[in-house]
């Protein structure tokens, strides 16, 4: 298993419910992916703000994608390729 | 007095079972989670799989790759792990208020007064007892009818325990297993937890207690390491019966109030309390250590990374308000023998750089006769922030405004924002520290101070 540092910024159409946000359907390399499960889900503080980490999967796409909620930036993390 | 009920969680392979969780390529593969990305880290946890394989928690990475070519191995993330702590304790406060934690994978649950709560009734008026519960490798429904029944008075506890269960697995991942002793102390409770893994359920009562304990080693035992049961077999003390029968006298000689305690042990008695996390010993020292690279016996190499250790380790202090009085360094050597001296300072601090100071003070002093792998620094002697008088010279005062504007700036925009001038020329580096909580930069080319 190979983990590919990826960082780039994507676009993200995510669901705030109860407090939480989840991503729903997020672009990168022009295909639409849609999140099939959050495997797992952390957050951590980053100064005054707080990322919120999700591995996901996506139709045999494992990632890790993070969302800082003072920028309000979705940024893709990882690829995880077997 | 009420029979307490305390349950011991130990979350198996916690580090490797959560990257799993994270990466399901990674599920049922040999897989170690190293502590940072240096190339002569040691695995911090390893699979389930890779323990069948032989492959511990200590092994250095690339030798568990020589012995085991097919393992993964990825980089710990200490964040995700804290995170999931504070996942587990919010979990466990449901079914009580006295949850003490006891490591970052292991928590104690007195559920005395809640386990009626979650009992069910028929239980209550005609004891059943699950038969997927195991005690020592055995079936329940092998055991005898008086011990099933004294097993049914700990009916609330077992189902806490697979509540509990069902809990980690809905709100943290399906992957994530525990095993969980029940017993009416901790020492049996952890006991429990240890002889089924993974995700077992083991209750000791007064009816197998003695089975059990016979059956254990020493070194089985929590709070019997190596050392002691080294020093045990220097008394003719082998086993669990011959603790029994050591005299307290000869006990006490030799390892003082603790060898009553081990002694107790052998017959499953334990008094100690839950302390609920919350109430928890405040800190008693604080310290940082990485693995260089390779090893070295450049004084200069070493004090690079000495003061990138002190920056983080202050930051860390003052992050959670404490200073301290002495200063350690620690220094491994290639053979693995070492080198420790600490002194106390004239001072109170928590500034890395003055940290920094005094422990190469104690570097400069040291004569290396071998290549040094790993170094430490440690401040001990801490108190709280309140405890400590307020300063005077204005010197000083100066400094610690300018280490709070330091902080309160990085505190907004991260780590490492604002750093020393003395600093500015070096080259960035992200690395990872061992499997502390945050990330360090190390810095290379110039370093002057």
């Amino acid at each position: 298993v190979t983990y590919s540092v990826v960082n780039e910024k994507i676009n993200v159409l995510a669901v705030f419910k109860n407090g939480t946000v989840f991503p729903y359907i997020f672009s990168w390399k022009e295909d639409k992916k849609r999140v099939e499960k959050v495997n797992l889900s952390y957050q951590e503080r980053a100064g005054g703000s707080i990322n919120y980490y999700f591995a996901v999967e996506s139709r045999g796409f494992i990632g890790k994608l993070k969302y800082n909620n003072e920028s309000m930036v979705w940024t893709l993390e990882e690829v995880w390729v077997e | 007095m009420k029979n307490r009920q305390i349950l011991h969680i130990d979350m198996n392979s916690f580090f490797a079972t959560a990257e799993q969780q994270a990466n399901p390529v990674l599920r049922g593969k040999p897989l170690g989670v190293k502590g940072s990305k240096a190339k002569r880290t040691i695995l911090a946890a390893t699979s389930i799989e890779a323990k069948r394989l032989g492959i511990k928690t200590g092994f250095l990475a690339h030798e568990a790759k020589e012995a085991c070519p097919e393992i993964n191995i990825v980089t710990g993330e200490p964040r995700k792990y804290s995170y999931i702590l504070t996942q587990l304790v919010n979990i466990f406060e449901k079914y009580s208020d006295k949850v003490e934690i006891f490591s970052i994978d292991e928590c104690f649950i007195d559920v005395t007064n809640s386990a009626n709560l979650f009992a069910d009734k028929k239980t209550k008026d005609k004891p059943q007892v699950p038969n997927n519960i195991k005690i020592k490798n055995s079936n329940i429904s092998e055991l005898n009818s008086n011990l099933k029944f004294k097993i049914s008075n700990y009916g609330g506890s077992i189902n806490i325990a697979n509540l509990i269960k069902g809990d980690i697995k809905r709100e943290i991942g399906e992957w994530m297993t525990c095993s969980i002793g029940i017993a009416e102390n901790k020492f049996l409770a952890k006991l429990g937890s240890d002889l089924e893994k993974p995700d077992g359920l083991v209750i000791i009562t007064d009816e197998n207690k003695d089975e059990i304990l016979l059956g254990c080693d020493l070194g089985d035992f929590c709070g019997i390491g190596k050392r002691i049961n080294n020093r045990l077999r220097k008394m003719n003390i082998y086993n669990v019966n011959d603790l029994r029968a050591a005299s307290d006298c000869s006990l006490q000689k030799e390892f003082g109030v603790y060898g009553l305690k081990i002694k107790r042990w052998a017959f499953g008695i334990d008094n100690s309390e839950i302390t609920p996390h919350q109430f928890q010993k405040e800190a008693k020292s604080f310290s940082k250590s990485r693995t260089l690279n390779k090893n070295t016996t450049s004084k200069k190499e070493l004090k690079r990374n000495l003061y990138l250790l002190c920056e983080v380790l202050g930051a860390n202090m003052r992050s959670e308000r404490y200073w301290g009085d002495t200063i350690g360094l620690w220094l491994r050597y290639s053979s693995f023998s070492g080198f420790g001296k600490g002194s106390k300072i004239k001072k109170w601090t928590c500034d890395g750089y003055e940290i920094f100071k005094y422990s190469a003070t104690i570097l400069d002093g040291v004569e290396l006769k071998q290549p040094v792998r790993a170094i430490g620094v440690w401040v001990s002697g801490v108190q709280p922030e309140k405890n400590i008088p307020r300063v005077f010279f204005p010197e000083d005062k100066l400094n610690e405004e300018i280490i709070q504007t330091i902080d309160a700036v990085n505190d907004k925009y991260g780590e490492l924002t604002l750093i020393r001038a003395s600093t500015c020329a070096m080259k960035l580096k992200e690395v990872v520290s061992g499997m502390g909580r945050k990330k360090i930069i190390s810095r290379e080319q110039k370093f002057n101070y």
